[in-house]
């Protein structure tokens, strides 16, 4: 069927442009806290609405292929994928607006803490954002089996965000709720983490047609 | 949990004169299952269906070799007693086929030629049979009117009645809803589904969507071989043969 092809082609370029613009929205929340670029905050505040729009676009084209080509095989696993992967999408964008909201909170509120394990969570993020996108857009899922370990960098980096944050509410009580927002945004930056390896998941299946779960020793934490 | 098998078919091969039309065929047939034939048109589908009531015997030059068994029993061994069979292992065609007489007739007619006579006890046979075919609701205050002034979807659930009337087995539906609208498809696929409880159906589709729906085994025919046989989900999700994967996903040729 040419039409059901032409149409999961133009379905993996949408799914594809809106897998870079959270993982951009991702990358630039963090950076606008680091920075105190409220502007930059701004821009991903606004930029949910369009991950918001194309979540409702993919979602109704994904429903539409369904109706009309009844897709089976590797056909039926790429569109039940691609309405998983866009929820995943979604939330991955509405983490990156949480923590653009924290950016703006923060900067008339500054702190002492220093939020290098923030930055690097942010790089571990980023990247495996953009690894699940490059992956289910080329159908390659080789580079997926780091995923667990780059899962539990997440998780151990958390951690010493949170220890952190606590050793400085305790000398300096007065920003406590400045600090509670840093433990804030390392979750947000691990539930990204969580989300990336979902998408890892789901693009295994519809590459493979077996479903693995990525494992994290220190899940839940 | 496997299942128990009726038919176990192995190595089955079959010539229409000197032209072969089943090549090494093998799959089986679970009980209380519904099993699917899928393929192109000519690949043999119906040819294997008929095979398994031996209502090939019936086409000039046809010969078969090879292993198809009913509980074990070799069904092609000399001796096999192939009314018996037939009555283990009813047939429903594409085209819904009624007797030209009444709708009660329809369904005692194959009782009476098996020697019940008790009126009783065929007016239950009717009764049973045709709630088990859900049409009785639709024909119990007509069921001396012509079989024919029902409509197509009825006249399909009078003749899978009628062959319930017999208490079979196994059912082979050949294509018994290519002749419906969608309804009366629904109908018969809901039919299909509610009869897997006491009996074991094979059913050839040209629908995918129908196999894929209703069945519980699903197995590929490509010109005469059987490319591959798998539970449904298997065959409909991640199908193991390029060949399948191509069919079902409308790549084909
Ligand atoms: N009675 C027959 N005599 C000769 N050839 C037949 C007969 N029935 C079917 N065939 C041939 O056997 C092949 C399989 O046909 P069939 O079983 O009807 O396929 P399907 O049901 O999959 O469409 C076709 O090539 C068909 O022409
Ligand atoms: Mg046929």
């Amino acid at each position: 069927m040419k039409r059901l092809a032409a149409d999961m082609k133009e379905m993996t370029s949408s799914i594809t442009e809106m897998g870079e613009l959270v993982a951009d929205m991702l990358e630039r929340s963090v950076n606008s806290l680091v920075n105190s670029d409220i502007q930059s905050a701004e821009g991903v505040i606004k930029d949910y609405d369009r991950v918001a729009h194309l979540e409702a676009l993919i979602e109704d084209e994904a429903l539409r292929i369904l109706i009309l080509y009844q897709p089976m095989a590797s056909d039926m696993r790429f569109t039940a994928t691609a309405l998983k992967l866009i929820t995943y999408l979604e939330r991955i964008g509405k983490y990156s607006k949480n923590i653009a909201k924290a950016a703006v909170y923060l900067r008339e509120r500054p702190t002492t803490y220093r939020m290098i394990d923030v930055y690097a969570m942010c790089d571990v993020a980023v990247e495996m954002v953009r690894g699940v996108i490059s992956a289910f857009e080329n159908r390659n899922i080789k580079d997926l089996e780091r995923y667990a370990e780059m899962d539990d960098k997440l998780d151990h980096y958390r951690i010493s965000v949170i220890e952190d944050n606590v050793k400085h509410m305790r000398i300096d009580p007065t920003s406590i709720e400045a600090y509670t927002y840093y433990i804030s945004v390392a979750k947000y930056l691990e539930r990204v983490g969580d989300n990336a390896c979902k998408i890892a998941e789901k693009v295994i299946y519809m590459v493979s047609g077996k479903r693995i779960e990525i494992d994290s020793a220190v899940r839940g934490l | 949990m496997t299942d128990t098998n009726v038919m176990d078919i192995e190595g089955f091969n079959l010539w229409y004169g000197d032209k072969q039309a089943l090549f090494d065929v093998a799959m089986n047939v679970r009980k209380n299952k519904i099993t699917a034939l899928i393929g192109p048109s000519g690949c043999g589908k119906s040819t294997l269906l008929r095979c398994m009531n031996r209502m090939n015997d019936i086409v000039d030059g046809c010969r078969v070799q090879g292993k198809m068994t009913y509980h074990g029993q070799d069904i092609y061994e000399r001796g096999t007693d192939v009314m018996a069979l037939r009555k283990r292992i009813g047939m429903i065609f594409q085209k819904p086929n009624p007797f030209p007489m009444s709708v009660r007739d329809n369904i005692t007619y194959g009782p009476k030629i098996h020697g019940i006579t008790k009126q009783s006890e065929l007016d239950e046979i009717v009764e049973r049979s045709l709630k088990q075919a859900v049409l009785w609701d639709e024909v119990h205050d007509r069921l001396d009117q012509s079989a024919l002034s029902l409509s197509g979807g009825q006249q399909q659930r009078l003749c899978i009645a009628r062959t319930l009337s017999i208490n079979p087995e196994v059912i082979l539906m050949d294509e018994p809803t290519s002749a419906l609208d969608p309804i009366a498809t629904a109908k018969i696929e809901d039919l299909a589904v509610e009869l897997e409880k006491d009996y074991t159906v094979v059913i050839v589709t040209h629908n995918m969507q129908q196999a894929a729906r209703i069945s519980d085994y699903t197995g590929f025919m490509y010109i005469g071989r059987m490319i591959e046989f798998d539970r449904t989900e298997r065959i409909f999700s991640k199908p193991s043969d390029e060949l399948t994967e191509r069919y079902i996903t409308g790549r084909f040729g």
